[in-house]
């Protein structure tokens, strides 16, 4: 072995570091698993912006009232997953929640505040079983639990910030443009899970 | 040269984390009792959602939650210390007052100031009971039972007095929606103990 090889060699020694083999176990673990659940499906991520982006459309009190609302019925749901009390079409109702949220927010449809709350919950029942069901597996439950409510609610936030472009006219013509990504995504889901 | 460059490489890389340790004996274990209403999660919920509810609540909120709060959490700091359980599952009696606090807070509802000193009393006694230590000297537990009645004092009034001054619209919704989030997570944890 040359001197240079040898050098090299120690180097490469030195500069190894720990191994992340495993994922985080505990409470990081919950609650980066739990954090992680929303943002890594596609349909949940559309939903929840679609919610925060109808909020904004709605205007006050909705723009606040809406993710208030889900994150509480989702926990239904997601305590329904929990206890393992089936839930028929999860995922055809998830997929139709973008689908139907995302066309409300495209034909800025403005139904009285009951109305808008009674559809939103029914989705977050759906979006609720789904998280629920990994739950019971998650390395700390209420860290998961913390974790996925967070992040959903965050993602309400991201739509909401997004919605109040609507304040300027061509804002309103991207928020509805949103909408129609969030629609055109939600038939596709629609078209899988059938 | 090539050498001393290498070495000098490789010295560079060398260096780790540093690991500094309590200077004085004892404050370790008061400062893992100070951290402990923050690390234990059921403990850092419920202590979060009561401090938005009496925040909400304002100035007259604090008056009839604190003394009780804090008289409380010290007697069960004391039955901890000397081993004494209440006999429940204190995780979900903590878990039910605080789904029961979360849809207070996101309904922002105003209470009778006796709520307040009840609730304030009974989550007291239910943090500190459930603050036990083992293994620890007589010193050290004291040490470490301090640092939790100190931790929980300090976090309630602080986060209370920061929901106090919150006066804006947008804040207040904010806090509404921070409640949302707590009772909706207890709710889960909770169903999970039902299975």
């Amino acid at each position: 072995m040359s001197l240079r090889q040898f050098h090299l060699t120690i180097l490469l020694l030195v500069l190894s570091v720990t191994a992340s083999a495993h994922e985080g176990a505990g409470i990081v673990g919950g609650f980066s698993s739990g954090f992680m659940h929303p943002l890594l499906g596609w349909d949940h991520v559309a939903a929840m912006v679609a919610v925060g982006l109808w909020g904004a459309i709605l205007g006050y009190p909705a723009i606040w009232v809406l993710p208030v609302a889900f994150p509480l019925v989702m926990a239904v749901g997601g305590a329904l997953g929990v206890i393992g009390i089936p839930l028929p079409g999860v995922e055809i109702g998830i997929a139709a929640s973008a689908l139907v949220l995302g066309s409300m927010v495209l034909l800025a449809v403005r139904p009285p505040l009951g109305v808008a709350v009674v559809l939103v919950g029914i989705f977050a029942i759906f979006h609720g079983h789904a998280h629920g069901t990994e739950l019971p597996h998650a390395a700390n439950p209420l860290a998961y639990a913390l974790g996925f409510v967070i992040a959903t609610g965050l993602l309400h936030l991201c739509g909401i910030t997004f919605g109040l472009l609507t304040r300027w006219p061509s804002g309103k013509t991207l928020v509805r443009a949103g909408g129609v990504v969030i629609a055109l995504a939600g038939a596709v889901f629609l078209v899988r899970a059938v | 040269m090539l050498r001393r460059g290498a070495l000098g490489l490789i010295a560079f890389c060398l260096p780790q984390l540093a690991l500094a340790h309590s200077p004085i004996e004892g404050v370790a274990k008061f400062y893992g009792g100070l951290l402990h209403p923050v690390l234990v999660p059921s403990h850092a919920l419920a202590l979060l959602v009561f401090a938005l509810l009496v925040g909400q609540g304002g100035v007259r909120a604090m008056r009839f939650s604190y003394p009780p709060f804090l008289a409380a959490l010290a007697m069960g700091l004391v039955l901890a210390g000397v081993d004494v359980s209440i006999g429940l599952s204190a995780e979900s009696v903590l878990l039910s007052v605080t789904f029961v606090c979360g849809v207070l807070v996101a309904l922002q509802v105003p209470l009778p100031v006796v709520l307040y000193a009840i609730m304030g009393a009974g989550l007291g006694l239910l943090i500190g009971v459930d603050s036990c230590v083992t293994d620890y000297t007589r010193q050290e537990t004291f040490a470490a039972l301090l640092g939790t009645w100190l931790g929980a004092a300090i976090g309630l009034v602080a986060i209370a007095g920061v929901v106090e001054l919150l006066v804006q619209p947008w804040q207040r919704v904010a806090v509404r929606v921070l409640g949302s989030w707590v009772t909706a997570s207890a709710l889960l944890v909770l169903a999970l103990a039902l299975r």
